[in-house]
């Protein structure tokens, strides 16, 4: 897409940059009068692929509408490459868990009942396959923390789309959450918080006529999650 | 005229406004002259919007009353994931399959035609209770008194019974456990029960099998409150070990055989089926992960004129499972989305099947809010 994007603030607390989870927590941001630069790049899809190339402390994104969204947001920033964001990085890159979740790409491993044979889940064959599908948001991590830059790490609602396996969906944000953990980036979770008894989504961090985005209130609980990081 | 009845311009305003009612933005199957009175009987349609989208390879449990065994063999012929928790060994000859219970719902717990009984068989399977020691015996024969038609000549011995219903039970945690969806319907409010182990029987004791004793075995005809209750927590149950199960109510058409009230077997059946269908629509309203299917009404309702059943009045004809069945099927398949047409390999497309445009539709947006 190209759209008009965000505004310029000298004192930015954070630059946002991910998926469409990111909505949220900029609009969030925006009513509560935060300021902060960015805002989603793409659909959660588009970072299941290798989707960046970084060199020389600066970072290139292959989508040609995402990058020039990515390049406007480091000059509100006064940056000119990526190394020299001196403010930390709120990412939800690579935790659009519902896209790897989507049915048919478990169907053969699942019995006629839809269930997963057990263990399957917890199983190494499940977390490679997972983590091939993340191969590029990992390296976007990885390459972030190798610039000394603080990156932030969004965990995304608790919400499973009728076209994903909730099964499939909650060990796949695992094994991404475990991953992103082992290389040492900041994850801010609010789980315990914005998920019912069941696991999913409160209703009430729920986008109305939407079955997969959180809302304005969700946006805030994260916002709240990172002021406690000093954030 | 009369001056006391000219329209001033503020009572034109409140007429336009009376004249803007609820009713006039209604759809036409809300009126009784468009959705039933100017149609065939047959064309009635659009009965019913499901609640939550059931699709093709969602795990679908079935069990109740001998009504609902019409549906898993609908849902299975349809091409739908049926679910069959405790196939027949293969070593059990075709012919004896149905006769024994094997495929007629996802378990062979046999008909199961109150809440009661349902909320009993679940606590069982995943271990809330346990079931009594209880078991009848006739001519040598061991019988379950729990589904004592499943093996309509019995078990040679206790433990063939004990093993037999361990098996059953393992399939219904199976499928409380793993399915998406459990189609329940409802049969009756009247039921027998022992008081000596709290437990409720599907058939009178001496009926089918065992010996009636008037002294343990009690009368008991269900009220609106006891089967909101035994569904309330039924539904808790398995949403505790499954929270995505949803649950689909609905009430069986047929009539009651007998009644043990003691009250004409017309107005015994209307009473248990005007529990059931409460109590079914109640949690239907109450609950955003149950529904409610109108069979009942699809059979039952007077504009059909009781063309769906049988001389006996009782059984229902193929016609009407047709009837049943086809109102299910389309009602569902008309919110899956459009097939998609066979597509030719093309390179990745920017944008992709299912809800994911609705992540574009977010970041677009996010931008257009600014």
């Amino acid at each position: 897409m190209t759209t008009p994007c965000s505004t310029t603030t000298a004192t930015a607390r954070f630059l946002l940059i991910g998926d469409s989870h990111a909505g949220p927590i900029g609009k969030a941001a925006r009513r509560q009068g935060l300021p902060f630069t960015g805002g989603p790049l793409g659909a959660g899809r588009e970072f299941n692929t290798d989707f960046f190339d970084g060199a020389e402390g600066d970072l290139t994104f292959r989508k040609k509408e995402a990058n020039a969204l990515f390049r406007r947001f480091l000059g509100e920033l006064g940056a000119p490459t990526f190394s020299r964001i001196t403010v930390p990085v709120v990412s939800t890159v690579g935790f659009s868990a519902h896209f790897p979740a989507t049915r048919e790409n478990w169907e053969i491993y699942q019995a006629r009942t839809g269930a997963f044979e057990e263990g399957f889940l917890s199983s190494r064959l499940f977390d490679e396959i997972i983590l091939a599908m993340a191969r590029g948001a990992l390296a976007f991590y990885e390459y972030a923390l190798s610039l000394k830059l603080r990156i932030v790490a969004v965990m995304p609602p608790q919400r499973v789309p009728v076209l994903s396996d909730p099964a499939a969906f909650m060990a796949a944000q695992e094994t991404i959450r475990r991953a992103l953990d082992a290389l040492g980036v900041e994850i801010v979770d609010v789980r315990s918080v914005a998920a019912d008894g069941s696991g999913f989504q409160h209703p009430e961090f729920c986008e109305a006529d939407d079955p997969l985005h959180g809302n304005l209130a969700f946006g805030q609980l994260i916002l709240d999650e990172l002021a406690a990081r000093g954030v | 005229m009369d001056p006391g009845h000219s329209i001033t311009p503020e009572k034109h305003r409140i007429h336009d406004r009376l004249d803007m009612n609820p009713y006039q933005s209604l759809p036409s199957r809300s009126f009784w002259r468009s959705a039933v009175a100017e149609r065939d009987a047959a064309s009635i349609d659009d009965l019913w919007t499901p609640k939550f989208p059931i699709g093709r390879h969602d795990a679908i449990a079935t069990a109740g009353s001998c009504f609902a065994r019409h549906i898993g063999r609908a849902l299975a012929g349809h091409g739908m994931n049926w679910l069959d928790a405790e196939p027949a060994p293969s070593d059990v000859p075709e012919p004896e399959r149905e006769k024994r219970h094997y495929g007629v719902f996802s378990f062979r717990t046999g008909n199961v035609y109150t809440a009661a009984m349902l909320r009993q068989w679940v606590e069982w399977a995943l271990g809330v209770s346990s079931p009594p020691d209880e078991v009848w015996t006739e001519g040598g024969r061991f019988f379950d008194p729990f589904r004592p038609a499943v093996e309509p000549e019995g078990f040679g011995c206790v433990d063939d019974l004990r093993h037999s219903r361990r098996t059953t039970l393992r399939a219904v945690e199976t499928a409380m456990t793993t399915a998406r969806c459990f189609v329940f319907t409802l049969g009756l409010t009247e039921a027998w029960s022992n008081d000596a182990t709290s437990t409720v029987y599907p058939v009178c004791p001496g009926t089918i099998r065992g010996t009636f004793d008037p002294a343990v075995h009690r009368f008991r005809n269900f009220t609106h409150a006891e089967v909101h209750d035994d569904l309330n927590a039924t539904i808790a149950m398995i949403r505790n070990v499954n929270p995505g199960m949803r649950i689909l109510l609905t009430v069986s058409p047929v009539p009651l055989t007998a009644t043990a009230t003691g009250r004409h077997a017309l107005t015994a059946t209307t009473y248990s089926k005007s529990v059931l269908r409460a109590a079914a629509g109640q949690l239907a309203e109450e609950c955003d992960h149950v529904d409610y299917f109108p069979s009942y009404e699809m059979i039952t309702g007077f504009p059909f004129k009781g063309m769906f059943f049988e001389k006996n009045m009782r059984s229902v004809s193929p016609t009407g499972v047709d009837f049943v069945m086809r109102q299910f099927f389309g009602a569902i398949h008309a919110q899956e989305p459009p097939a998609p047409a066979p597509a030719p390999v093309l390179p990745p497309p920017e944008t992709a099947p299912g809800e994911d445009f609705l992540c574009d539709d977010a970041v677009l947006d996010y931008y257009r809010d600014r």
